[in-house]
């Protein structure tokens, strides 16, 4: 049954999607329409997983990689419709839902025993810690597809040949405005995020601050958006480096959240240890 | 009934002569009643605008009719034959159709794309119809010209990238900066070109325009007519800091802004992004300060560049522009051709009804038809027999129709069914009559 909303909630996205990047090319208000509420219907389907899941056995749903995945997909293309409310760009969706599309997949590439819910991360800071991380890397994928598409967009108008892409993207000061927004966003919500969890190491008498993959990476990852705003503001940054180090910010979160997930044991490993 | 068109435009006549034909909104009714007068016109529409004037007409004799068309032509503004002559087309239908849904759809504007046509049409329309000159065949041809105008703009591209200088200039800056509403703009020189861009930028709503020029009270003339604010040129790189955009224009023999001048002026602005615009020749900007992170530089090339391309991709579309007229072109001649047929399709079904419903009567045995529902029922019964038995003649008869072959078939039928009688619509009598007189025959 879930599985069979998952590929529901991933057709809407993927349709989405399609239709996303169809509409900016001729900006028809049918195709725009039917994107958003692709999003939307898809959004609201994947929370609604998640909430059957969290009445179901009475828990937050994130103690696994599914549940993170699923979640991490829905954050995106919530993110995506909250961004569309404030700039009123749908060029964002075509790359943003691609993402949510993907992340779903992955999730739903998991197999059945590796779904079931992990009883030792069901309460406490540690919902609040992964709920809290998970939202930041949403705001940094988004940070990251408006990162990609200023460096496009500023290529193509430097270069002064505006092609079919630099009609295609948003204007350049919406892109570093979305930049500059998730990033404010999405620090402040890490920074949340790994202070939940060193509290939560400190209520748990057994462990301590081990450096097992996804520790490391997460530092690394939350010094680089540290540095990224530090810098930003001493040295007036704009543009295009920026974009750069969004998108450089996004894959140590890759690194951090997939690696930690996959390759290596640890405290986050979602095995069930 | 025959859509004819006598006119010029841009392209068959020079200005001179296209402004001598002009009409203004004013003198519309007056022509148009004049033109009504003339012999073998009827319905009629005037379109005058400043790179066309055109004369479309309903007759019933295309000979006659155009050469009344022709003769307005050179009357009503008293032109010589020689003035005139290879400089007018004339058109009868379908190239008239084809036409005014080509006019409409701007594909034989001078820049085709433009949007101010299918207004001017609507204008030309509506006058011509508030002047009652316009009856079925115009009315419903301006109607489907501007709504295949409107199908062409909304579904190819024909409208959509911008092929001067100044919008493409303007598009740009939008693509830096999104909403220009609170931007500025800084113009540096006084040539007509940074004025024309400005205007264009200051359309959306860029709000403040400053001009720097080297002789103050010029700078006041062009900053009054742009509704912005003069400054001294001495302090052009103090200025610089709070604007946008610049557009630089001025006869100065070297760069007067160079690379180091715009390095310290990001500076100042935090590195937020500036859009130059460099139209003088020879260049006011060293094209290495392009090369500076945030700023984006065009010169007059640059612009002329992507105008050029654009109006290429609007030549592109102009395939699937064709395409879509050249449908409803098709569709429009087969209503032209049906409602030549439709007056002896609706007096044959008269006829035939009349028919039926008398011998359906009498069938029936009733001799005094008082009640009402018996009839109602004869009549409905009759109506739909008739419908059986006429829709495949019908449809055949409009087919041929569209084919070309309509007046010989309808003179067929008129000819056979003695349908002369009934014409102009008339009733056939009401069944009871009818009733009593054939009772009082047979019997």
């Amino acid at each position: 049954m879930e599985n069979a909303l998952l590929l529901v909630t991933m057709v809407l996205y993927l349709l989405s999607s399609v239709y996303f990047l169809l509409a900016t090319r001729g900006e028809t208000g049918r195709l725009k329409k039917r994107a958003l509420i692709g999003t939307g219907a898809g959004a609201a389907l994947n929370l609604a997983i998640l909430v059957w899941r969290a009445v179901a056995g009475r828990y937050f749903p994130l103690t696994n990689l599914f549940e993170s995945l699923s979640l991490l997909a829905c954050c995106i293309s919530l993110g995506f419709l909250v961004a569309y409310l404030k700039y009123r760009d749908i060029q964002i969706g075509g790359l943003a839902l691609p993402l949510a599309t993907l992340v779903l997949l992955a999730a739903i590439l998991v197999p059945g025993p590796a779904r079931e819910p992990v009883l030792h991360w069901r309460t406490g800071w540690i919902v609040l810690h992964a709920a809290t991380a998970l939202i930041s890397y949403g705001a940094f994928a988004l940070a990251f597809v408006a990162g990609v598409m200023f460096v496009l967009q500023e290529r193509e108008l430097k270069r002064k040949k505006p092609g079919i892409l630099s009609r295609w993207l948003p204007p350049l000061e919406k892109l570093e405005a979305t930049d500059r927004r998730a990033i404010e966003v999405g620090f402040p919500l890490l920074t949340f995020a790994i202070m939940c969890g060193l509290l939560w190491a400190k209520l748990v008498p057994t462990t301590g601050w081990s450096w097992g993959w996804k520790e490391t990476w997460s530092l690394i990852t939350w010094l680089s958006y540290a540095a990224l705003l530090h810098v930003k503001r001493t040295y007036s940054l704009r543009g295009r480096k920026v974009a750069y180090l969004c998108i450089i910010g996004f894959v140590l979160v890759l690194f951090t959240f997939v690696g930690g997930s996959l390759l290596f044991s640890g405290l986050h490993q979602y095995d069930g240890r | 009934m025959h859509i004819i068109l006598a006119g010029l435009n841009h392209k068959s006549a020079p200005v001179a002569v296209r402004e001598r034909l002009a009409l203004g909104e004013n003198e519309l009714p007056e022509a148009l009643a004049a033109l009504g007068k003339l012999p073998f016109i009827h319905e009629r529409v005037i379109l005058s605008t400043c790179n066309r004037v055109e004369f479309y007409a309903t007759t019933e004799d295309v000979k006659k009719g155009m050469s009344s068309l022709v003769r307005f032509l050179h009357d009503y503004r008293g032109l010589k034959e020689e003035e005139l002559e290879h400089r007018y087309y004339c058109h009868t239908e379908p190239r008239s159709v084809h036409h005014a849904f080509c006019v409409a759809s701007s594909l034989d504007s001078m820049v085709v794309g433009e949007a101010q046509i299918i207004a001017q049409v609507k204008a030309a329309y509506q006058a011509a119809w508030e002047n009652g000159a316009t009856k079925k065949i115009l009315n419903q041809l301006f109607q489907h010209a501007l709504g295949v105008a409107k199908t062409v703009r909304s579904s190819t591209d024909i409208a959509r990238w911008p092929v001067s200088v100044g919008s493409v200039a303007a598009e740009l800056a939008k693509k830096i900066f999104g909403d220009l509403k609170d931007k500025k703009t800084l113009i540096l020189g006084a040539g007509k070109m940074s004025e024309l861009a400005a205007t264009c930028l200051a359309r959306p709503g860029s709000s403040t325009v400053l001009v720097a020029n080297r002789t103050f009270s010029r700078a006041q003339e062009i900053a009054e007519k742009l509704g912005g604010r003069a400054v001294r040129f001495e302090d052009y790189l103090e200025e610089m800091v709070s604007c946008d955009i610049i557009i630089s224009s001025t006869a100065a023999a070297h760069f007067i802004l160079k690379k180091e001048d715009l390095k310290s002026v990001l500076i100042k602005r935090r590195n937020h992004p500036l859009f130059i615009i460099d139209i003088a020749v020879p260049r006011d900007v060293d094209p290495e300060v392009g090369r500076i992170d945030n700023v984006y530089l065009y010169n007059i090339d640059d612009l002329e560049g992507i105008a050029g391309s654009n109006r290429e991709q609007r030549e592109q579309e102009m395939g699937k522009c064709s395409q879509i007229i050249h449908t409803s072109t098709e569709q429009f001649m087969i209503w032209l051709s049906s409602i030549e047929v439709t007056p002896t399709i609706s007096q044959l079904t008269q006829r035939v009804e009349g028919i039926l419903r008398r011998e359906l009567a009498r069938a029936r045995g009733k001799r005094k038809l008082q009640s009402a529902t018996g009839g109602e029922e004869i009549g409905q019964l009759a109506r739909r027999l008739a419908r059986s038995i006429l829709a495949r003649p019908i449809t055949h008869l409009k087919r041929a129709a569209g084919e070309g072959n309509g007046t010989l078939y309808t003179s067929a039928l008129q000819e056979l069914f003695e349908l002369e009688e009934t014409a102009g619509g008339k009733e056939s009598p009401p069944a009871d009559q009818k009733e009593t007189l054939s009772s009082d025959r047979a019997d």
